[in-house]
């Protein structure tokens, strides 16, 4: 927590730094604010959804998903 | 969007920069090798001046950024274009324009900077004749990216397409501007900026072009490769579109924290070093989003090199774009900038991040493109280890390095006097030197390893479509 804290802080002082930049971060946070509404808003949840699938439909006739086929084996490394 | 034929989309050209790829990550890895050789060992350049590290050094880079890097992302933003928006490119001989204009750039690159001839500004060296075909070749490529994602069978653009789309027309707005200079002769021209603006300006382009072209170009990549290659839809979709918004509003303000401590105004490095960490943020955000899209499948990672590859360079990622912010921050900035911990970094994100996806990417594309399956499995993950034990070797050298060198030059006796010479600094770098040309060595070895794996793949599954053709015809 206080090292959250103490980012908070660090982000803070420099964004003052500067008039502009005060007025530029204001405008920047304003519309991140205003597509995360959107986004995140529960009537969107089920498009959002489905576009991420939008990959895994794009298969070509006779083309397998995963065609990289190896036998399960022990590995030291994972 | 499954029962689209396969011949309808321009595989050609994306086979043609694949390959391109693949050749240009082994050149580009083999001049950086001789060149890291260079530094530990100096008589390497034997006093001639084509080959010393000041000509070679961009060489390198130009061949790795734009020559690999550039072909990665051509091959890739064609490929995942065709495929999400369910439509041939817009315009074939515009693809092939793009092809062979781009690689005219990078040999262009390879012969005239050996010759000396340079604008000086870092990633934006060569003169003017070569920054025109370079601006027209990538506007060309938008225009044609544009088109097509305007001809789309879906009324949505996959996210993928949107960091490819940013990426293309920030480099294109980065590209122009900064190469603004007045010719003098055919290969001489002066930058139209002087004194202070030209280091903003230089910096301007040379951070962005790290987080449009070498990040959002290559996030393009990610979105759509590692979903792909892991079966699963990627972890947040709505965590994307936030990310995307959060990378596109930060990134541009982050070059002036390249330039603290000098004539700058202080705020400006204030203003970069500040977003440089709220950056943090989306950038986490989005490796954890790669990487939990495995979530409750990491078993695949037993079984599936290539998905080692994207998964690994996410991890690399989320550690380049932690370590960024903090060598931005004013305290740890005056420790670390002009020295190899710089080096370590920039390398941490390229081999680690930007290379590690790429090759992800060709492989995953050889496979689908050929129709076959990779020559050897076994080699695909030699390849993984060579190019991750060699990364890990090349950044702990330069970030060893780089801390000693700080430490070295900001040492002072009780008197006020410095402790150390600069070239004692040199000499204790020797040792590191060679680690790291140990390590570049290590991942060059696994560059050729994969070249050699996918001509392999490519001949024998002509071959094979050849003698099915035959078989075919004979009835």
């Amino acid at each position: 927590m206080e090292i959250l804290l103490l980012f908070l802080k660090v982000i803070l002082s420099l964004l003052t730094s500067n008039w502009l930049v005060v007025v530029t971060t204001l405008i920047g946070l304003g519309c991140m604010i205003l597509i995360a509404i959107w986004v995140f808003h529960p009537d969107n949840k089920t498009a959002y959804d489905s576009y991420a699938n939008i990959p895994l439909e794009d298969l070509i006739e006779g083309e397998s998903q995963h065609s990289q086929k190896t036998k399960p084996h022990f590995s030291i490394f994972l | 969007m499954s029962s689209i034929d396969h011949q309808n989309y321009n595989y050609d050209v994306v086979k043609y920069f694949s390959i391109s790829a693949c050749i240009y990550l082994v050149l580009g890895t083999a001049v950086g090798v001789w060149i890291a050789s260079e530094l530990a060992w100096p008589f390497l350049n034997f006093d001639i001046p084509y080959i010393t590290f000041g000509r070679l050094r961009p060489v390198h880079t130009n061949i790795v950024v734009y020559g690999f890097g550039g072909s990665v992302l051509m091959a890739t933003a064609y490929y995942v274009i065709q495929r999400t928006c369910g439509v041939r490119l817009w315009s074939d001989a515009m693809a092939w324009f793009t092809f062979w204009g781009w690689n005219l750039y990078v040999i262009g690159a390879m012969i005239t900077l050996p010759l000396g001839i340079t604008q000086g500004k870092e990633y934006a060296e060569l003169e003017w004749p070569l920054d025109i075909l370079l601006a027209v070749v990538w506007i060309t490529y938008t225009i044609n990216f544009i088109m097509t994602l305007s001809h789309r069978k879906s009324s949505h653009i996959y996210v993928a397409n949107w960091f490819f789309l940013a990426m293309m027309i920030m480099f294109t707005y980065l590209h122009v501007i900064n190469s603004l200079s007045i010719p003098v002769s055919m290969w001489k021209s002066y930058s139209i900026f002087a004194g202070v603006q030209d280091a903003m300006v230089q910096w301007w382009w040379g951070h962005n072009a790290i987080g449009f072209y070498l990040t959002a170009g290559f996030l393009g990549i990610m979105y759509y490769f590692v979903p792909k290659q892991a079966e699963r839809p990627i972890y947040s979709y709505r965590l994307s579109v936030i990310h995307f918004w959060a990378l596109i509003f930060g990134y541009v303000w982050l070059g002036a924290h390249h330039l603290q401590y000098t004539a700058l105004p202080d705020w400006t490095g204030s203003l970069g070093a500040a977003i440089s960490l709220a950056m943090i943020i989306p950038s986490w955000g989005g490796a954890l989003n790669g990487m939990f899209t495995l979530s409750g499948a990491w078993d695949k990672l037993r079984t599936d090199y290539i998905l080692r590859f994207l998964i690994v360079s996410l991890a690399f990622y989320a550690m380049s774009t932690f370590e960024g912010p903090v060598m931005a921050s004013k305290t740890v900035n005056a420790l670390s900038h002009y020295t190899d911990w710089t080096i370590g970094h920039v390398h941490s994100g390229a081999l680690g991040w930007v290379a590690m996806v790429s090759i992800g990417a060709l492989y995953h594309m050889v496979e689908r493109m050929w129709n076959t399956t990779m020559f050897s499995v076994r080699l695909v993950n030699v390849h993984f280890w060579l190019a991750t034990i060699g990364t890990a070797i090349y950044i702990t050298s330069m970030w060893v390095a780089g801390i000693m060198q700080g430490l070295m030059w900001r040492a002072y006796d009780q008197y006020g006097n410095l402790s150390y010479t600069f070239v004692e600094s040199v000499a204790q770098m020797h040792p590191y030197y060679i680690m790291r040309a140990m390590g570049g060595f290590i991942f060059f070895c696994g560059a050729v390893v994969m070249l050699f794996n996918v001509l392999t793949t490519i001949y024998l599954a002509n071959k094979k479509a050849s003698e099915a053709k035959v078989k075919l015809q004979l009835g």
